[in-house]
């Protein structure tokens, strides 16, 4: 069973067609990379996931629901979460306020309850409260819990909006350039916690990134676009000699 | 209900009471009492206000329209219903008071609910703009509002409205002043609230964690309606005249200062402004003609001196203090 | 018919009036994306200069009433004094909130306006004060019962004529191109080498400037001044520049003859008692229908 499915999605703006019937499939706990050269359309392919723009064709598949044109806030139901190439935290939250909103889903409490101060509403308050320590437990920035998120270490911030994305409870997650930014070290930590989030979380995660060792280093399966179409599909090493996907990346200059 | 909290809420009662009988005892002077009343009706307003400019983010300048249809809604139900319902039901066995309670109730009730219809009849449309745009809409129905109070002759009309009875108190506005603070303060500390500051921070990324945005968007304006709609209520019934000039929208504006000034975003700062910028101009009116220069003098040099306002977004509570206390004793 | 197209000429000037003071404010929130609340001040604050003037030019023997060059010194002094508030009030008020959030620089503006309209009312009483008579009215046009005076035709010329200017310097001067660049980007603009805060003041003066004009013209017609005079038409000139698609020159102008045409009508054939509404009724729909207003660009935000 495939936790992603997207079949022919095609999204234009004016006369640009930023995305061109693009199919790809995301396989249960895979790790997929979507790569391209700059304005390729990766983060409209996002952006299109996850309902921020509604698509002129095709289809979006989580668990034979078409997700197709849905708003954000029900394709989050439908366990998708994701994070944001320049990072999109609550700036003047605290780093544990950052992931109990990313709880905010999986937290129930009506509004009545809440603003009576109802027991419901404090339980769950309390209880959403030590799940989301836990999550900054886990991704290993606890002791960050309390620091306002704009004054984080940029690392720490882009592992937050890991975490925040965490607490929604996903079942695919879609990471926009994760390691943008990060020094070797950190990059290398990052490649831990992808890993561990496909182990132990058992997520499905799609991935865009322009580090190509780190993209090659851990992708099952890599798909290759420019000008919104898919140029190459396949593993790492069927892409790394692909002729298309080199001249893509370097230009006419090959020939 | 656990008992800590039984015993707070009695505390509270108590204590309002007490202070209600001193000041009925007339030992202490009537403007005094006044203007604290009028502190309570201020920190209503700014409070109720906060939860949809400093919560959600949400620049309204139309607080006072919906103040103002609570107020008249209120006013309309004791003078017009009043009548009747006493006709029709055997009132008049019960004490004064308590029949004044009763119908005071039944007015905070109507106004409330009327107040939340016009929340939601503006914020469901005019929640899809942002920023200035969503601002300059708010002005633009907070203004209409008033515009057709004046022109409804059974409140009286441009005249004002008068002769609706006084049921309010101290007691009365202190006590709901407490609640709108408590409710505003529950609401921050749940997920919806927290949903909301998220919105407040960044819409998108909100929305992409499943917040609805929309939604709390349009429950927060609602919420914030009612809270004004409440306090038009009691209002109406504590000075027992409405006049349709005192909803305008710089009564809207007067309500963001004291937003902005005790901090967007912190309740704290919301109550202490409110009784702040009540407090100010009838401790200039000794200088007669001077006090109102003063006073905008003063709001301009206090948002040059202090743009975040008083508070920034810090609430004082026992966690803050307790974490404060924390760091102070990390310090070596 | 000929009554309506006598309201369509009421309309139309007073229209060019709040299209003079609407200019304001548009040029303002293009460059400062701020909502200049003290604009309707500066006005009433240009509508006290005029008085003044003509005052004193009378006092020395200059026989203002019958000569419309003495009208236009007053106009161009109260031009001047406007603009030197206007200078003042963004040097003292605004320039050091430059990085603060918006919502404080509008509080502050609030906080202005409030403190013009006090000063004011300490300076020069509450009771309103009446000004001279500039330009004896005559009518100069007559098609069937539809007149027009000379006061009218003046307050269309003349809002026409500092219109047009207005459009020569922002478009053909290079201080009107540094004023495009700083709407259009500031950071970019001062990179460029432009200096934003001239700019910025440049902007204040001249809005402020024909805010005065806007204000001696209307008291050809209107010649009541008092302190609070500026809140009502600086609220529909506002509403007149949202109207137009704030931040654009020209969308102002036609806000704010769309806004006075509807406002003279209502009054003329509807109620008067809804004559304040039907300005945010019109704000309203335009909001809801067309959020840029009826000139504006789509603005569009990147996810």
């Amino acid at each position: 069973m495939n936790a992603l499915e997207i079949r022919g999605l095609t999204k234009r703006f004016g006369g640009l067609v930023a995305v061109d019937s693009l199919d790809l499939v995301l396989p249960e706990g895979g790790l997929v990379g979507l790569i391209g050269p700059n304005g390729a359309g990766k983060t409209t392919v996002f952006n299109l996931v996850s309902g921020l723009y509604p698509p002129d064709a095709g289809s979006i598949l989580v668990r034979d629901h078409d997700l197709a044109g849905h708003p954000p806030h029900e394709v989050a139901r439908h366990g998708i979460a994701r994070t944001f190439q320049n990072i999109r935290l609550f700036g003047s939250l605290t780093a544990l306020d950052n992931v109990r909103v990313g709880a905010h889903m999986v937290c129930g409490g009506s509004y009545l309850s809440a603003i009576l101060g109802g027991r419901q509403s404090r339980d769950l308050d309390r209880r959403t409260r030590e799940q989301a320590m836990q999550v900054l437990h886990d991704i290993g920035i606890e002791r960050y819990a309390n620091e306002l998120a704009s004054s984080l270490p940029y690392g720490v911030q882009r592992k937050l909006e890991i975490a925040r994305a965490l607490a929604s409870s996903p079942s695919v997650l879609l990471l926009d350039e994760p390691a943008c930014g990060m020094n070797p070290q950190e990059t290398a930590e990052l490649r831990d916690l992808v890993s561990r989030l496909l182990q132990e979380w058992k997520l499905s995660i799609l991935l865009i990134e322009h580090d190509m060792r780190f993209v090659m280093g851990i992708c099952q399966t890599i798909y290759v676009l420019d000008y919104g179409k898919t140029i190459a599909c396949g593993p790492p090493e069927a892409i790394r000699n692909d002729p298309a996907v080199i001249e893509a990346y370097l230009g006419d200059a090959v020939h | 209900m656990d008992l800590a909290r039984i015993l707070r809420f009695a505390a509270v009662i108590t204590l309002l009471l007490a202070l209600q009988a001193l000041f009925a005892s007339g030992l202490v002077n009537p403007y005094y009492i006044r203007v604290l009343i009028l502190c309570c009706f201020s920190v209503m307003l700014a409070v109720s206000l906060n939860i949809i400019i400093g919560y959600a983010g949400q620049f309204s300048i139309g607080h006072a329209g919906f103040y103002a249809v609570g107020a008249y809604t209120a006013g309309a139900f004791t003078v017009y219903a009043g009548p009747p319902i006493r006709q029709a039901l055997p009132l008049d066995r019960l004490p004064g008071w308590l029949e004044g309670t009763a119908f005071l109730m039944a007015a905070i009730c109507v106004g409330t609910l009327f107040a939340a219809l016009a929340g939601l009849a503006v914020g469901l449309p005019s929640l899809r703009l942002r920023g200035d745009y969503l601002a300059i809409a708010t002005l633009g129905f907070g203004e209409m509002i008033r515009v057709v109070i004046q022109n409804v002759e059974a409140v009286g009309g441009p005249r004002g409205f008068s002769g609706i009875p006084i049921y309010s108190s101290f007691f009365w506005a202190s006590l709901f002043a407490v609640a709108i603070v408590w409710i505003a303060r529950n609401l921050a500390r749940s997920r919806h609230g927290r949903a909301l500051l998220a919105i407040r921070e960044d819409e998108t990324a909100a929305s992409v964690l499943g917040v609805n945005v929309t939604k709390h968007k349009v429950a927060a304006f609602v919420l914030s309606s009612a809270l004004a709609g409440c306090a038009g209520a009691l209002y109406a019934h504590y000075e027992g005249y409405l006049e349709p000039r005192s909803f305008d929208f710089i009564r809207s504006i007067e309500i963001i200062i004291m937003v902005v000034i005790g901090g967007m975003g912190s309740t704290t700062g919301a109550v202490i402004a409110a009784v702040i910028l009540t407090l100010i101009p009838e401790l200039l009116r000794g200088l007669a003609e001077y006090r109102m220069v003063i006073y905008s003098a003063l709001l301009v040099l206090f948002m040059l001196v202090r743009p975040q306002g008083l508070f920034g977004t810090w609430e004082l509570s026992w966690e803050t203090l307790r974490t404060r206390w924390e760091k102070r004793l990390e310090r070596p | 018919m000929q009554e309506f197209l006598q309201q369509l000429v009421n309309g139309l000037v007073w229209g060019s009036a709040y299209a003079l003071i609407a200019l304001g404010y548009t040029m303002v929130y293009g460059i400062l994306r701020l909502i200049n609340f003290a604009h309707g001040d500066v006005y009433m604050m240009g509508a006290y200069s005029a008085l003044f003037i003509s005052g004193w030019l009378t006092a020395a023997g200059a026989p203002v009433a019958h000569s419309p060059v003495w009208a236009m010194v007053a106009m161009l002094g109260a031009m001047a004094a406007a603009g030197l508030l206007g200078f003042f009030i963004e040097r003292l008020a605004y320039r050091p909130l430059r990085t603060a959030p918006r919502l404080t620089l509008l509080i502050t503006a609030i906080g202005v306006s409030l403190f013009l309209q006090n000063i004011a009312q300490l300076a020069f009483g509450s009771e309103p004060r009446s000004f001279p008579e500039l330009i004896a009215s005559s009518t100069i046009l007559q098609v069937g019962s539809v007149t027009l005076s000379n006061q009218q035709a003046i307050i269309i010329a003349v809002s026409v004529i500092l219109a047009l200017a207005l459009q020569v310097i922002v478009h053909r001067t290079s201080i009107g191109r540094a004023m495009r660049a700083v709407s259009y980007d500031r950071e970019a603009a001062a990179l460029m080498g432009i200096s934003v805060n001239r700019v910025i003041s440049f902007t204040f003066v001249l809005g402020s400037a024909l805010a005065a004009a806007a204000a001696t013209l209307i008291a050809l017609n209107n010649p009541l001044v008092t302190p609070t005079m500026g809140v009502q038409p600086g609220l529909k000139a506002f509403v007149a520049a949202v109207l137009g698609g704030i931040g654009n020159i020209y969308g102002a102008m036609a806000g704010g003859l769309v806004m006075g045409v509807a406002e003279v009508m209502i009054v003329g054939y509807g109620s008067s008692g809804y004559r304040d509404g039907i300005v945010f009724a019109i704000l309203i729909i335009v909001l809801l229908v067309r959020p840029t207003g009826l000139f504006g660009s789509p603005v569009t935000e990147r996810a």
